[in-house]
């Protein structure tokens, strides 16, 4: 593409020498070179880019039952993660997004912290595996002329808002981080009604159909089998993601951002909560149908001096029944997030510093399974923490970020998930991060 | 000069650029239009269209002493962007 920019620039080389009857020939060549570089360009239908990260993180974690003497576990970790992105331009309209993608401790490798199929499903290449890639994202995307996009495949709904905030980038995920942190397959519908709104407001409503496939892990002729039961080998699940935003309030803000996202899943089968059970025998694991309500609220650029502030709610119900029915219990819980970064950009170009605060129920549930701190900070049910970073840019595309985490957890306990022990972690962590 | 121009006008011309290219072009130059109100010239326009764009989405690139936000676009980070 930089070839085109030469066109005009040799012409204006050749142009004061040039002759009646050498300029044709120079044209005629010139063509040449042109019409190459348009057929290449025509051609060039991949995209290649990538990140690359390297953390170092000291982790320390106090537990007991609470009144008895607690036992402490210190980690000091190195870790990688490489994910590799190939886009394919199939045409105007037809796009294929692909990842390819690793994490590990250094030194490490073979690890598996995935108890069930479905984890792993969710959790892709963050599992500190090892260096083994795992397809993290392959979905093809297509746009109409009119505002819908359908896209099916493996989706990237994990990393959504407000974590790109922690480094200062744009939105790196399409469920906001507090309702899904997690990798789905599925089918979507993207309907953006922002064209026929007035300049600077934009609206989309985004449909997803991600069903749960439960199936023998021996034999995909048979069904999944608990004891006595036969599991449903497809169990439904949805979401639904409005989303507005304005740039329209400018005495005020930059950006205004209200997300809210709906999800249901019915029946689902929770695989490695326990190991099914022998035929004959009762069920061991129970299925769980749940809906959540999550809102997103993020202001950005508050008083036009770099100040960022989000809001993220998650109001969450589960029904956990056992498979053959004998026991069934229903759990209502809420949980917050609060992000408030500050960009420095009159100090130093694109460094950011900031803090989070958490607070979740004893019924806290999230779904997070994408991330790659040691920390498990947004997800402990009964906890309260805080979070603070720095993030600076070292050139164009590497970013340093140093950051601190406190989280006190309370035991918690209900159908599916307890622990009768209160928990305080910290974590100081480096993270260098190469985006390409 | 006048041969400089003419030469310009008739490779313009003969050799129109590809309109996505084109629509670089314009985006940068609205971009530093609207940020800054002035107008670049055409040869430091073309010499910063490739860093406006080759940069880290949200990041601030500066053209012709003039900030303005990466022009990067989709990724295919979130679906259907």
């Amino acid at each position: 593409m930089q070839s085109v920019f030469l066109v005009p620039v040799v012409l204006l080389a050749v142009a004061p020498s040039a002759n009646a009857d050498d300029t044709a020939s120079k044209l005629d060549s010139l063509n040449d070179r042109v019409t190459e570089l348009e057929a290449t360009q025509a051609l060039h239908t991949v995209r290649f880019s990538g990140v690359f990260i390297n953390r170092f993180e000291a982790f320390t974690t106090t537990y007991g039952v609470p009144g008895e003497a607690k036992d402490k576990d210190r980690l000091t970790t190195f870790s990688t993660y490489l994910a590799l992105n190939l886009d394919f331009d199939i045409s105007e309209r037809l796009k294929l997004y692909t990842t390819l993608a690793m994490s590990k401790f250094w030194q490490n490798d073979g690890r598996n912290e995935y108890a069930g199929n479905w984890q792993a499903s969710e959790g892709g290449s963050f599992g500190y595996a090892g260096s083994t890639p795992r397809i993290d994202r392959a979905y093809l995307a297509y746009t109409f002329s009119f505002p819908l996009t359908l896209a099916i495949g493996r989706m990237p709904t994990n990393n959504g808002v407000p974590i790109n905030q922690l480094d200062g980038l744009v939105r790196e995920g399409t469920y906001p981080r507090f309702a899904y942190n997690a990798i789905f397959d599925g089918i979507a519908a993207i309907f953006d009604f922002s064209r026929y709104l007035p300049r600077g407001h934009s609206l989309k409503f985004r449909a997803f159909y991600t069903p749960n496939i439960n199936i023998d892990n021996a034999d995909r002729t048979r069904q999944l089998t608990d004891g006595t039961v036969k599991v449903d080998s497809n169990t439904p699940q949805y979401a639904i993601l409005a989303e507005y935003s304005t740039t329209r309030l400018s005495p005020i803000f930059d950006t205004l951002s209200f997300y809210y996202m709906f999800y249901q899943y019915s029946n689902f089968y929770n695989a490695g909560t326990n190991t099914p059970a022998t035929p004959d025998a009762a069920p061991n694991n129970p299925t769980d149908s749940a809906i959540g309500n999550m809102l997103y609220l993020g202001l950005e650029g508050i008083g036009h001096i770099g100040l960022n502030a989000s809001l993220s709610v998650l109001l969450y119900r589960d029904t956990s029944t056992t498979l053959d029915n004998c026991e069934s219990s229903t759990t209502l819980s809420k949980a917050y997030l609060l992000n408030v970064n500050q960009r420095l950009d009159f100090i130093f170009t694109g460094s950011v510093i900031g803090f989070e605060l958490i607070k979740t129920d004893p019924t806290f549930y999230l779904d997070e399974w994408t991330y790659l701190t040691v920390i498990p900070f947004y997800s402990s049910p009964a906890s309260q923490g805080v979070h603070v970073f720095a993030s600076v840019p070292l050139g164009a595309k590497l970013r340093a970020r140093v950051g601190w985490y406190r989280l006190h957890s309370d035991p918690y306990s209900y159908v599916g998930f307890s622990s009768s022990i209160e928990s305080d972690d910290n974590s100081f962590y480096v993270q260098l991060r190469l985006g390409f | 000069m006048r041969s400089l121009t003419v030469a310009l006008a008739l490779g313009l011309m003969l050799f129109p650029l590809p309109q996505a290219h084109a629509g670089k072009v314009a985006s940068v130059k609205q971009a530093v239009k609207e940020k800054c109100s002035k107008e670049i010239p055409i040869d430091i326009l073309l010499a910063s269209v490739v860093r406006a764009y080759d940069c880290q989405p949200n990041q601030e690139v500066t053209i012709a002493s003039c900030k303005i936000k990466c022009l990067k676009g989709d990724s295919g980070n979130v679906v259907g962007q």
